[in-house]
């Protein structure tokens, strides 16, 4: 039987919701002036786009932003929302990757891990032990 | 003051409509619309913010980028910085800007189009 073994590299714990933990992730981003912030990220499957953060956090990474008729915009349940959209380094566990962070063009904003960021770590939900981590995967025979 | 005759090729056909519009709602001539939006253009830009500089300065460079697809353009300060390989070398561009920008506008040539994604249900609380 041919298997998978996930190996946790780091592991982050989930944070306290109204009821339920939630999973978070400890991201260290940097602007392209090569400045660093590190930031716990909720990870949320439901936001499709990279790295979603409130308006003061954004303006940190303005100096890589995109020209405005390429910013994005959303489809919710309440409606579309235009974003402010900037270009940044993110390093996860030792990876280095560039992405895409985001903030409302109006109104406030969260800290979010969208799909788009997601899609590219192996990323382990261990429930019972309240912990996300970002894992090696290795097949096993 | 001197008047003289302008003729214009290549104008915008759409733009060019909602402008006469536009003048003829405010009851201008063409000729003054146009005088108004020329002395507006002009002195705008000690008005502006940052951010609005440099993307009028990505729009008045755009058409000279054609050619560098997937390349990526930097503006700063109202004005074009060059045209880079690669993110890494943008960020070192950036980094040796006396003094360091707070704003930058970085578009990657050709492949930067506004797109439409999803986000479900937590967006209700914002």
């Amino acid at each position: 039987m041919v298997g998978r073994v996930y190996i946790p590299v780091s592991c982050f714990s989930y944070a306290k919701g109204a009821l339920y933990e939630y999973p978070t992730l400890q991201v260290k981003l940097f602007n392209l002036l090569g400045e660093e912030l590190e930031l716990e990220l909720c990870i949320d499957t439901g936001f499709e786009g990279s790295i979603l953060l409130e308006r003061e956090a954004y303006e940190f990474f303005a100096v890589g932003e995109l020209p405005r008729e390429a910013w994005r915009r959303y489809r919710t349940l309440a409606g579309y929302i235009p974003m402010r959209t900037a270009r940044a380094f993110a390093e996860l566990s030792g990876r280095r990757m560039e992405v895409f962070v985001e903030t409302p063009l109006y109104g406030g904003g969260k800290r979010l891990a969208g799909r788009e960021l997601l899609n590219a770590i192996v990323l382990v939900l261990d429930g019972p032990r309240r912990e996300a981590c970002v894992a090696h995967a290795e097949e096993s025979a | 003051m001197k008047k003289t005759t302008l003729v214009i090729k290549g104008a915008d056909e759409r733009k060019l409509r909602e402008f006469k519009a536009e003048a003829v709602r405010r009851g201008l001539k063409l000729s003054e619309a146009l005088e108004e939006a020329i002395e507006l253009w002009l002195n705008a830009k000690p008005l502006l913010d940052e951010v609005d500089a440099n993307n009028l300065a990505y729009l008045r460079a755009k058409r000279q980028l054609k050619g560098h697809e997937g390349k990526y353009a930097v503006f700063a300060f109202g004005k074009m910085i060059g045209v880079f390989e690669s993110l890494e070398d943008v960020s070192k561009a950036l980094r040796s800007l006396e003094p360091k920008p707070k704003h930058a506008v970085v578009a990657k040539i050709g492949v930067d189009k506004p797109g439409e994604l999803e986000w479900w249900g937590g967006s209700i609380s914002l």
